[in-house]
Formats: C-alpha cells, structure tokens, sequence
C-alpha cells in the first residue's frame, strides 16, 4: 500500500492539537491574576460640597489666556462658613459599560504618598483627589478637596478649608485636615521619591484650626503651592487617609490602597493592568462608565493596533506616532502647551571644564553672539520641523520657553523668529564668520518626546542646507547621555531638549532645571537668571511678577543660548466611544478619565452625562 | 552514568557561577549605576543614598561576595523602583513566559514535524518546494516584525484575535505563533534532513523488502529514529524563546519574566535586571544540562567519552 501522507499523520496532528490547547488552555487558567481586593467602599451616603464653594475660587489672572496650577497666587479667596452636609445630588445616569485605557507605564505602582515619583498620577487620578484641580476651560485653580484656600503674608501661610462631602471608600470617614497634613508630611520626608519633596520641606509647620480646616506655615515664601496641589503636572500630591494607612500599616497601604476619588480599586495586577469601578453616590460626579481598567501596553505600535482594534478606548502616545494615527484614521485629541522644542547650545557652562568661550553663539562680543544666534534660528523652516517631526501637533509660536504668544509676560520684541536664509547668511557674515563651522548634535529619544531625534535631524540638515555647517549626528540612548547631560560634559554643542509644561508662568519651569543653584541646569547657567527666578518666586503679586518676567525674557532674549523652534501639543488616540473628555491645557498625560463623557463642570456642581 | 551526570553538573555550577560573574562585571563596567538610576535632577546627596543601598559604596570584591551570596540563596535584592522583591516578581511573571514558550514549541512541533516528515517522504514535489520555502522565511523573518504584521492582519484588519495582553485564552495565539515561527522552520527541516537520513538506511530498505506497509516503515521504524535529535534539539529550541520572549512580550504586551526585564531596563532598575538575567541564564544552563543527560542517556558513546 503506497503511504499517504496525511492520512498517516492524523493521530500525530490530533496528539500535537491536544498538546496545543493544554497550553493555551493552562494560560487561561492562569491569567487571572491574584486579585488585589480594595476594602469594600463605605456604604454611608456620601455628601454633597456647598454650593457657595465656587463661588469662593481664586480669581482668575488677569489675562484671558489659559492659566494653569498655581499661576493665580496673588488672589485670594475669604473664607465662608463651614458649609451643612448634604446628601450628594441624584445622579442624571447610571453607570454602564467600561473604558479601557493603554498606556505605555504605570510608574513604579506604588499607592503610597511620597512613594510614588510621577508617571503614576495618570492611573491614580481616577482613585484618588487632590485639594485643588484645574479648570479645563481656563486652566485656573478651582477646588476640588478644598472648598476654599488663601495665601496670606506674600505666601508664608496657606489656609484651606475642606468640603464636607468627601468620604474614604472604606467608610472611615470624612477626609480631615489630619488627612491633609499627614499626606504633606510623607510628602516631605527624607525617603520621600515625590517630585515636588522639596517644596513641603519648605513648610514649617502646620495648625489644625478644625476637622475641616488647616493652616500650614512655610518657613519662606512659596507663592505657587497651589500648582502643587492642582493634579497638574506636577501635581500629584493627593490625600491619602491618615487613620487607614496608621492602621494597616504600609505594607499593606501600599497593595490595598484606600482613597476618596470617582472610582475605587479593584484589582492591581502589576504591571499588568490596573481595574477600576464606580463609586455610587460619588459627592463629586457619576461616571459615564461603570468600571475603568488601565492596561500597561509598552510598545507604541501595539497601544495603537489596539485602539484601532477596538480593544482599548484610550491611548496614550507622543507627536511622533501622530501620521501613523492620521493614516490609520485614528481620532487624536490634542492638548496644546504641552512642551516648548528648541536646541540648546552647549559649550558654555561657565562652571564646568567643558566651558569654551569661543563657541560662536558665546563669544565674549555679547552682540556678535547673539546675531550667530538670530542666524542660526532664522535659517530653520521651523513650520517644516512641525510638521515633519511632530505630525503638525505643535505650533511655531514662540521665541522663548513658554513665553506663548498673546500671554502678557510676552512682549512684541519675542515674536517668533521666521524663515529667511539669505538673512541668516547675511547675519552670520556680520558676526565675522565667512561660512558655518563643524560641530555636532545629539539626538536623544527622551522619556514621553522620542520626537527629539527628528527634530534634532530637521534642524541639522536645514543648517547644512542654509548655512553651509558641517554637523556630526550623535544618536544616543537617555540612559547613557543621562551622566554628561546632569553634569554639563557632553561632547558635541547641540541638543534638542523638549521642556515639559509645569505651570502657567515660565519662570516655573526655569526654576526646576536651570538656576544656578539648583541640582540640574538644562538651559542657561547665569547668575541675573538664577536672580529673576528667585525674585519671582518671592513675589505674590501677579502684576509685579508679569513686569519681572517680562525684563526676564529682555535678558534671556539677549543672551539665553537656546534656539526655541515651537510649541508642542500632547496628543491622545481616542476611540468610538469616547465622546467628550474634559482635560487641562498643557497637561499632556492621562487625566480626568473619570470625566470621560461627562460635560465637566467645577466640583461640587452637578456633572450631567453627554449627549 | 552517575559520573557522568556528576560531571555535567558541576560544569553547569561553574557556567553559572561565570555568568553571574560577567554580569556583575558587566553591570558595572558599563558605568555608574547611580547614574542610571537616579532622576535627572537628583542631588548629590540623594545620588550617595542610592550608592549606599545598593550597597556600592563598598570594595568591589566585598560587592562580588555579597553578590554571589545572596544569588546561591535566591536572593534577588529589591526593586528599585516597585521596592518589591526581585525574586517575588520574576515568580509572578515566569509562569506567563513557560506558558507562551510551551505554545510556541507546541506550535512548532505541531506544525514543523508534520510538514518536516511529509517533505521528507515526498522529496523533491512541489509541496516539499513549499515547506522549504516556508522554512527559510520562517528563519529569515524577524520575530518583531511578524508581530506586527499579525496584528495588523489578525487583530486591526480581520478583527479575530485580540492585539495583545492577556485578556483571553486567545490572547496568546498570536505571540507563540510570531515566538514559535522561527523554530517552526528549524524543527520542520531538522525533521525532514533527518527523515531523509534515515529513511535511506539499511533497516529502512530491508523492512521495505520484507514487505512492510509504508506507514508501518515510517511510523514504527523511521519516525522513532529520526525523532531523537528533533526531542533533544526541541529542549535547546525551548532555551531560545527565553531570548525571545523579551521581544515577542513587548509587542503583544505579554506580561511575562521578558517584558519585565525589558522595563526594567527603561526604568534602569538595575536590581531587576540582573536577578532577571541571571535566571534567564539558570535556565539555560539547566536545560542544556538536560539535554547533555539526555544525549548520555540515549547514547552511550557519548557519556563513555
């Protein structure tokens, strides 16, 4: 009988078909992941803010343009009486359906105030609250916690009153005043990981007037604690309930996380996923979506394959996927004032042996220097760098970190500076350099801006094009370029950096990363610099601060060795069943998703499902 | 036999303990861990805080000591950044990389060993065209670009199998058959070579002779000879998902011990890294060391030698 082969292989193909499925089969068995039960939330009713808590927020900054945390101090807001409970407003909906949520991580998921460094406010948020939040309209601090606050003694003391409303999920009651001082308190703590530790080491102390009030002293002026407290960026000091985590100890606080928020924990698979469901009765608002799971999705192809599949709802992703998103007819919401892209100029830290004063934008000829800077920037078709590194997601609109076009700190001097070629050439030759010189350029893909390198590359071929320069590309990992960019020593002059949106005003950023005292020095290494950002953080009235930021921009204009190319947007893919989605200007991170199809309106207001 | 496995296994402690060696080596002289790890704006204080946790700021002998130590009791240090233990969360993700490296040799061996043994029988048809050909993609492909086209086609376009994680049973078809490919095409022409090799011996013709079916000569004669380097190699094979798990994870956000080294390396969680490197290298070890058992075992030569 002559073999046949496939009859001959069925009881082989059946055996390995048997083995296939115990495998696939035992990963289902298996996927389940040891769930992470949260305590069951409080069945205690929870109650509504006082209508007046509105009415209370800081005033906005005079200035129509949005505000973002913090940017507002100079207001103050009186206090009101302690407004009478109230049982929380019937809810116009009832929650139904899921919303998934991909994101490329999750932080180092830890539940714990001042364990957690950052990236994790984006799944927190939906769990926990912060005293203050921002208007998504305006960008203005409005009360979230807090039904009111004041600054008082040019920022030396803080006052905040809470709401009656706000209940822990496992029915341990109100959050207090103690609630809020025992969070600052781990916030500043020696072991504390918070980005912001530095500022609640600044309080010297603090005044329980009653449950729901607490005054906290600084032992110096910090005019914009208020940004601090806003779920902003970087605001992600919520509250966390003192009695619960003195109870369970850390340990278990930090798996079993108790909070006050639209949404309680269900189950915390790390690094896996996180899932999320309703509260009912919540005093703030009623979700559209009954529960909410985050899903940790590290490659960018797959965060979108999946929102294209319709497997997630939500993803986040950065300008540099925004043509594959166009061209896969993915919806993208924007967020504009994410960050400010320009090229900074090395080979002028005063301080470090890497200094060398005859770099051409800092030659010791101050005006020289500046016209090879003019040069430099008129010769980048900076539109062209928008639309070919970021998608188009971005706008060249600034000359200047964060000095935005229209903002009153902007003076008409700062304007973007345009395209002109033979301008810059004419420039160049009027600094005494007959043609551009050799130097080279590092192209680092840093955390949530891997568009850096395209832009690094859109800027170094237009200068070779325009200016004849002769550039050496440097790609490099952040990891490895993370030593010599924290100590000033890398080799090579350029690098695009993209700063990050912290807050409203500039100086708020330049603070962070380049005064001359402070640990890190990413852009500009001057002592008049370090001078405004300190005068400016000691300074509550707005009107003053503007007129300081304005002679701050004079000075950096003349001298700031960074050539500002556009304002970058954050982006997000959204799919079909996300119809609204309140976020806050220049936050580029996942936020407010329990607002997910809800038409936003202040806490404390009804929050009524959209149409 | 005895001394012989006795042999091989001190030679697998040795490997191991060399391993362990080139990555503590390795870890260090690649630069200042410190740096890797600590923020951007980290002072310097805050710098020395690490370095003493770490416990770096000792003798670099004192460091190996330690390190050695605390590895033979399984002691893998703490996270960095999750300040959970190490060993505890590569217990947490390893069964999910057994599982998608079992699919996936499930998949090659349910695939390549069939069209391996009918290639063989019909040397030179059109279908034996088609299996080489399916081999040689199979092994020129990289595993990370068949990825993504299987989402694209299975996940984005025909909308059959979910994109990635591990939401379903489904959930791993995708990533084992991107995994498993590339072994698919080495196992399928293993099998076919070997196929051929025995199917011309003596025995083979002088059962023919004797008059045997053809599906007794290739199931009871040729197919239990020509198995034997397909089984040992299949164990080898199991070795290179581990490798491979560290892509396939990331592109299927497959929750497994690859994905979770691969964050450690975003995240610079250097603790991590080097517990997950290190049991990544146990295993490998361990199961050479059974194929070495193996071939001893089934080949008497080899263990006399």
């Amino acid at each position: 009988m002559r073999f046949t082969g496939v009859k001959a292989l069925i009881p082989l193909l059946l055996a390995l078909a048997l083995a296939l499925v115990a495998a696939c089969g035992g990963a289902a068995a298996t996927s389940a992941p040891a769930p992470t039960t949260a305590p069951q939330p409080t069945a205690a009713p929870t109650q509504a803010p006082a209508p007046q808590a509105t009415a209370t927020a800081m005033p906005s900054a005079p200035t129509s343009a949005p505000a973002a945390g913090g940017s507002t101090p100079a207001a103050t807001a009186r206090p009101q009486p302690t407004a009478t409970a109230a049982p929380a407003p019937a809810a116009s909906h009832t929650p139904t359906g899921e919303l998934r949520v991909a994101m490329a991580t999750f932080g180092n998921e830890r539940w714990l105030p001042g364990a957690s460094a950052g990236a994790e406010a984006t799944a927190f948020h939906s769990i926990l609250e912060n005293l203050l939040t921002r208007n998504p309209e305006t960008g203005d601090n409005i009360g979230e916690l807090a039904e009111f606050w004041e600054i008082r003694d040019g920022g030396l003391t803080w006052e905040f009153r809470l709401r009656e409303g706000p209940q822990w999920h496992n029915g341990n009651g109100p959050v207090t005043a103690d609630d809020v001082q025992f969070s600052f308190e781990r916030y500043a703590a020696e072991n504390s990981s918070n980005a912001r530790a530095g500022v609640f080491r600044k309080i010297g102390g603090y005044r329980i007037v009653d449950s729901q009030t607490i005054i906290v002293d600084f032992n110096e002026p910090e005019i914009l604690f208020g940004g601090d407290l806003n779920s902003g960026i970087p605001g992600t000091q919520y509250i966390y309930p003192k009695n619960y985590i003195e109870q369970v100890g850390d340990e278990t606080a930090d798996v079993e996380p108790v909070a006050s928020g639209p949404y309680r924990l269900v189950n915390h698979d790390r690094g896996v996923r996180i899932d999320f469901e309703a509260v009912p009765g919540h005093w703030k608002l009623t979700p559209a979506f009954a529960n909410m799971s985050f899903l940790k999705t590290v490659e960018n192809s797959t965060r979108v394959a999946q929102l294209r599949a319709g497997s997630v709802d939500i993803i986040g992703i950065g300008v540099d996927f925004a043509n594959e998103l166009k061209a896969g007819g993915v919806q993208i919401k924007s967020v504009p004032g994410f960050a400010t892209v320009g090229i900074t100029l090395g080979g002028q830290w005063a301080t470090k042996e890497t200094y060398d004063p005859s770099v051409p934008w800092a030659q010791p000829d101050a005006e020289k220097a500046l016209k090879v800077r003019q040069a430099l920037a008129l010769a980048i078709d900076k539109e062209a760098v928008v639309d070919v590194a970021l998608g188009g997601l971005g706008r060249a609109n600034v000359s200047l970190p964060f000095y935005f076009q229209g903002e009153p700190w902007t003076l008409p001097e700062f304007e973007p500076i345009g395209y002109d070629p033979d301008e810059a050439r004419r420039l160049l030759a009027e600094a005494g350099h007959e043609g551009c010189w050799e130097f080279t350029i590092n192209l680092v893909p840093w955390p949530g801006r891997a568009f850096l390198p395209a832009v690094g590359e859109a800027v170094a071929t237009q200068w070779e094009a325009n200016l004849g320069c002769r550039i050496t590309r440097r790609p490099l990992d952040r990891a490895v370029f993370a030593t010599d960019f924290r100590e000033r020593t890398y080799p090579g002059v350029a690098v695009p950096y993209a700063m990050p949106f912290v807050g409203r005003e500039p100086w708020q950023l330049l603070r962070l990363n380049s005064h001359i005292d402070g640990p890190v020095m990413l852009a500009y290494e001057d002592r008049t610099f370090s001078d405004y950002l300190d005068e400016l953080g000691a300074t509550a009235d707005f009107d003053r601060r503007v007129i300081l930021m304005q002679e701050m921009g004079r000075h950096m204009y003349s001298q700031l060795p960074r050539i500002e190319l556009a304002e970058v947007f954050g982006i997000f893919g959204i799919g079909e069943n996300v119809k609204t989605w309140a976020t806050a200007p220049g936050n580029g991170f996942i936020h407010n998703t329990a607002y997910v199809n809800l038409n936003w309106a202040p806490p404390g207001q009804p929050v009524t499902l959209a149409e | 036999m005895t001394r012989y496995i006795a042999l091989r296994f001190l030679q697998a402690i040795i490997s191991l303990l060399v391993v362990m060696t080139i990555v503590f080596m390795l870890s260090r002289l690649s630069g200042d861990p410190v740096q890797l790890l600590a923020d951007i704006s980290a002072s310097e204080e805050q710098m020395e805080a690490i370095r003493r946790d770490l416990g770096l700021d000792r003798p670099l002998a004192v460091q190996w000591v330690n390190y050695v130590r605390d590895m033979l009791v399984f002691d893998l240090g703490e996270s960095v950044t999750s300040r959970q233990p190490v060993r505890e969360l590569i217990w947490q993700r390893l069964p999910n990389t057994l599982q998608l490296g079992f699919a996936a040799m499930a998949i090659s061996i349910f695939i390549g060993l069939p069209i391996g043994i009918y290639a063989a029988v019909h040397r030179g048809s059109r279908l034996d065209g088609v299996a080489r050909l399916f081999a040689v993609l199979g092994q020129s492909m990289p595993s990370f670009w068949l990825g993504v086209l299987l989402i694209l086609i299975f996940a984005v376009i025909l909308g059959v199998l979910p994109p990635g994680g591990k939401e379903s049973p489904t959930s791993i078809i995708l990533p084992a058959f991107s995994m498993g490919y590339l072994t698919t095409a080495a196992i399928m022409r293993l099998t076919r070579s070997s196929m051929l090799d025995v199917l011309n011996a003596e025995y083979i013709k002088l059962a023919r002779i004797k008059g045997l079916s053809e599906t007794k000569v290739i199931w009871k004669h040729a197919l239990k000879n020509s198995l034997i380097p397909v089984i040992t190699f299949s164990v080898v094979l199991f070795t290179l998902f581990l490798g491979a798990a560290v892509v396939t994870e990331t592109v299927f956000s497959w929750p497994g011990l690859g994905s979770l080294i691969l964050d450690g390396v975003r995240t610079r969680d250097y603790p991590l890294i080097q517990g997950g490197v290190v049991v990544f290298s146990a295993i490998y070890i361990l199961a050479n060391l059974l194929v070495d058992i193996l071939y001893g075992y089934l080949d008497p030569r080899i263990r006399l030698a």
